[in-house]
């Protein structure tokens, strides 16, 4: 029995979802969806209530900033607060010293916080060739596509400049819209 | 001296299994007993967690969807929690609020957002306090409040779809104390998740909750089964232990950091055990995927290395271990084998009816569909080595007819057998040297799933359903409320639920094989509309209820039938909850309220809901300082049995002064009631005997000072049973007693005079039932009843069965002795 790939589509579509499974989504799609992105070393994490989520708080020291504007914090959800603790599997966390290109996105109220749990969590190493790079390992998480359909992660390495490019030209496209 | 205390409580609580809940350590060292982050019971009135709703500004909705259906999903998804039958807790909607407002109560805030960023569909879990309590099941974390966010935009996730129901009842779940499991539950991600919107939680889901919420059924019902993964001489912590008996689903738990495991919430009967690594880690985060690592006095607790799959027993199909009722079967170890990696997991199945896929794949018995596809890590490519079979089950796997289906995805046929049943079917995967197990994979069905395939309605507000599966037994929704259904030759009757004015509902048959009419309609079911409808409406008292008190509400309604849609009443508060609800007529309801003992004085909003209408009431709820004003301390009285006639101690709390029975004046429905006694904060009072069976509002008054209305339920007068003989008019006696298989006639008093009468009778002895098979009256005693029965087989003590009858609601107080010899 041979069945149509579009039935298969049907069918995902009626399967996404789950507490913490997440949306695949594509550099292409963090660039858009993101507010800013920027260049930073994490910091000093304390924690935060809003409304009814604990957040823990990172300090970034940007240095540089590749999309919209500088953000003096990222809010990640999940951490411990007086004396109660909220947790949040599949959040990132932000090691010292580490430098890191983060995709963010600002909600409505102006909460910062990362693109997709950890997916907009990259590590910036330099190459062999002396060439900036995005690094993010394979995430061996559950992950759907839009159409709620299973996907693998293949991990992510992708050149500074090119990224670079990637913004330039999301922004090209927007103001010719 | 305290931390001494705790390490005693801990060791002679109930031994625990660690499961896949929020586990904390007390301890560094075996023996490994989990903290749970769990509700304290003992904070929640009637055991119940109110959830509230927050939805703040307009949500963005599917085409066709609406929030009045949305928001009875939402309910219908936490009733499915309610309903587990070994667990204690039970959730109730509190409401409407907004998404900053204050509570103090352990609640469970569900709210719509904005701040979900992208690529996140939902969050939720619980709130838990830093400090440990001592509980009757020992140490426990408890929740403070838990919360769901969902996205505001729910433009591609209609409400009436399995995905979002199932993702809100996964969320519940979170939200009560569980994570993530790898047995195909709803608390298993949406990968391997193989529950339905028909049959929503899973053995699994029913044993992890009741774990933590545990009533006294659960451990006298079911056994568990404990041992010790091992590798290399080390225990290994976080390995994953299954245990499943063929055509059933699977229950599972993790190990604890030396690698012993217990697994809990087994019924009855043998299963095969096999134990399995935890799926790969995320890379650059410290833990593994989805879940919460259990932590300790040194930090987060991390899983083993990676191990090869092992069944209890050795190699294929293992070694089945018997379970018993309210005992372990232990001894059940594992001694694994290091592997360099866990490349093949999380597998996913379809399979498709007409144009829709469904999720687990089903094989249809009676024909249809026998294909299956499927997809997930080391199973999107057909290579050499990689195979698939089913495990312990009469069905096969057509040989040859693995085959890649598109990019990525692998199909099989499977061929039944005469032998082949109704339930879940577990398949084993393997690539080479790496097998994996997917519980449950696969669900065998004896028929079709149902379909409406016409919706005509009958001119007084039915609808007449026509398809194929429809049966007496199927159930029938529009949106999350249940229509009422009578069978007919031709299709189902359905009575749809009240709902607001121009509503339109989405209609879904369910059927008790957890196959529903959304396998053959998918986002395209079928819609009924209410234009014309009227809008029901509910009216309310405002309330004024100190902290710690107990009271009653009348609810009155228009256009909506009580009965068959009972009222909720959303306090907007977690300090007062709603015990219970009666229902005294179609359009007159009686609700008893509760105040927690700390409940800070507070006014908060009421809303009601019947069926799928929601609505604003003007009236409030005000929590007044503790004893402000007397009341009647109405859960002492829910497990006596209160009969028109009958003397009933009322314990009265807050009365000013001292009360004699010239200061009492009392009404029960309305009825003057006679005063027996007044003395010491008890008042004793007589039902009326011509009061009628129901819930009847309780007005007192001492001294002249009002006490808070207050409800008692009455029932029927008792049966009571008077003698019993053989059937030729003999005495059952010592010297002749009564056999099993034997026929006795009963003499009983007191019988209601329903029509038909035979089929309300029911004769017991303890648990066991004796089939009742005539019923006549009594000519020499008029007024009475000879009510005919055949014995089972039972044991007898002291040479007696206590026999006892029931009535629908009315029950015999007194047991008779019959004397039996088995």
């Amino acid at each position: 029995m041979r069945l149509p790939a579009s039935l298969l589509l049907l069918a995902a579509a009626a399967l996404a979802a789950g507490a913490t499974t997440l949306e695949k989504l594509s550099v292409e799609e963090m660039v858009q969806q993101s507010t800013a992105i920027v260049r930073a070393r994490a910091s000093a994490a304390s924690t935060v209530q809003r409304g009814s989520m604990i957040y823990t708080v990172y300090r970034l020291q940007v240095s540089e900033v590749l999309k919209g504007s500088a953000s003096a914090e990222v809010l990640v959800p999940g951490g411990t607060y007086g004396r109660y603790r909220q947790s949040i599997a599949g959040s990132p966390v932000l090691e010292p010293g580490v430098e890191y290109v983060l995709f963010l996105w600002a909600s409505p109220r102006g909460l910062v916080q990362v693109i997709g749990l950890s997916q907009g969590v990259f590590q910036l190493k330099t190459a062999s060739t002396g060439e900036a790079l995005l690094v993010r390992s394979k995430i061996e998480a559950e992950f759907v596509d839009r159409q709620g359909r299973a996907v693998e992660d293949s991990g992510m390495r992708l050149s500074l400049a090119g990224l670079r490019e990637l913004i330039a030209r999301n922004q090209a496209r927007r103001e010719a819209q | 001296m305290r931390q001494r205390k705790l390490a005693l409580l801990l060791l002679l609580a109930w031994p625990a299994s660690a499961y896949y809940h929020f586990v904390r350590y007390a301890s560094a060292l075996p023996p490994f007993t989990p903290v749970y982050e769990k509700f304290d019971l003992r904070a929640l009135p009637g055991n119940t967690v109110q959830y509230f709703i927050s939805s703040g500004a307009p949500l963005v909705l599917a085409p066709g969807d609406s929030e009045a259906a949305l928001y009875s999903q939402i309910r219908a998804a936490a009733e499915a929690w309610s309903t587990v039958p070994t667990s204690q807790i039970r959730l109730a909607f509190g409401g409407f609020r907004a998404p900053d407002a204050e509570a103090a109560g352990p609640h469970i805030q569900v709210e719509f957002t904005d701040e979900l960023p992208p690529g996140i569909i939902a969050q939720g879990g619980p709130v838990s306090r830093l400090d440990i309590a001592e509980g009757p099941d020992g140490a426990f974390a408890p929740i403070a409040r838990s919360v769901i966010r969902l996205p505001r935009n729910l433009a591609n996730r209609p409400s009436w779809t399995e995905r979002f129901f199932l993702t809100v009842v996964h969320e519940f779940g979170h939200t009560l104390g569980l994570q993530h499991t790898w047995t195909s539950s709803v608390m298993s991600t949406e990968i391997t998740r193989a529950t339905t919107k028909a049959r929503p939680l899973a053995l699994d889901d029913h044993a992890a909750l009741s774990v933590l919420y545990p009533a006294d059924s659960f451990r006298k019902t079911t056994g568990s089964i404990q041992g010790r993964v091992m590798m290399n001489g080390q225990g290994v912590a976080l390995a994953s232990v299954v245990a499943f008996s063929p055509g059933k689903d699977a229950v599972s738990t993790l190990a604890a950091p030396d690698g012993t495991f217990r697994i809990d919430g087994l019924p009855p009967g043998p299963y095969f055990v096999y134990t399995h690594p935890l799926p790969p880690a995320i890379a650059g985060e410290p833990q593994p995927v989805n879940l919460e690592l259990p932590s300790g006095p040194g930090g987060r607790i991390f899983p083993g290395a990676a191990f090869d799959l092992a069944f209890y027993g050795g190699s294929l199909p293992g070694f089945p271990v018997q379970v018993q009722a309210g005992s372990f079967a232990s001894g059940v170890d594992f001694r694994v084998s290091p592997r360099a990696s866990v490349s093949l997991h999380s597998v996913q199945t379809y399979s498709f009816i007409g144009r829709n896929a469904v999720k687990p794949a089903v094989i249809h018995v009676a024909g249809g569909t026998n294909t299956a596809v499927f997809t997930g890590y080391g199973a999107s490519a057909l290579t050499s080595g990689f195979s698939l079979s089913t495990l312990n089950a009469p069905e096969t796997v057509v040989s040859g007819s693995l085959r890649p289906y598109i990019s990525g995805y692998l199909m099989a046929d499977f061929s039944v057998s005469p032998m082949s049943a109704e339930g879940p079917r577990h398949l084993l995967f393997r690539n080479n040297s790496e097998q994996y197990v997917l519980p449950s994979g696969l669900w065998i069905a004896a028929a079709a799933p149902p379909s409406i395939d016409s919706v005509t309605p009958d001119g007084t507000g039915r609808i007449l359903l026509r398809g194929r599966g429809l049966s007496q037994s199927t159930s029938v929704w529009v949106d999350g409320v249940p229509c009422h259904v009578e069978a007919q030759p031709d299709g189902i009757l359905a009575t749809p639920p009240p709902a607001p004015a121009g509503h339109r509902g989405v209609l879904v048959a369910f059927n008790r094989d957890g196959q529903s009419s959304l396998f053959v309609h998918g986002d395209e079911s079928p819609v009924f509309s209410y234009a014309g409808a009227e809008e029901p409406s509910i009216a309310v008292a405002d309330v004024r209820i100190p902290a710690g008190a107990e009271l009653a509400v009348e609810i009155s309604g228009v256009r909506a039938d009580f009965r068959k849609w009972p009222p909720l009443l959303g306090l907007g508060t977690s300090d007062v909850v709603v015990r219970r609800v009666w229902v005294t007529g179609e359009s007159s309801a009686i609700a008893w309220l509760a105040a927690r003992d700390n409940a800070a004085p507070a006014v908060s909003s009421m809303t009601a809901s019947v069926g799928l209408a929601s609505m604003p009431l003007p009236a409030s709820v005000a929590v007044l300082p503790a004893f402000s004003a007397p009341f009647v301390r109405m859960s002492e009285l829910q497990h006596q049995y209160l009969h028109p006639g009958a003397a009933i101690g009322l314990l009265v709390q807050g009365v000013p002064a001292p009360m004699s029975v010239g200061s009492v004046r009392a009404s029960l429905g309305g009825m003057a009631v006679n005063v027996l006694n007044a003395a010491d904060g008890r008042i004793t009072i007589q039902i009326p005997p011509q009061l009628s069976p129901g819930a009847h509002l309780l007005r007192l008054s001492v001294g002249g000072v009002d006490v808070l209305p207050a409800a008692i339920e009455v029932r029927p007068v008792p049966p009571v049973l008077i003698f019993a003989r053989k059937l030729d008019g003999s005495p059952v006696s010592s010297l002749s007693p009564a056999r099993p298989g034997e026929y006795v006639v009963v003499g009983v008093a007191s019988l209601a005079e329903v029509e038909p009468l035979l089929p309300s009778l029911r004769v017991f002895s303890g648990a066991v039932e004796h089939q009742v098979t005539a019923v006549r009256p009594n000519p020499d005693l008029p007024g009475t009843w000879l009510v005919e029965i055949r014995l089972a087989n039972t044991e007898p003590e002291n040479g007696t069965i206590p026999l006892t009858l029931t009535q629908g609601a009315a029950r015999s107080l007194a047991p008779f002795s019959l004397p039996y010899l088995p």
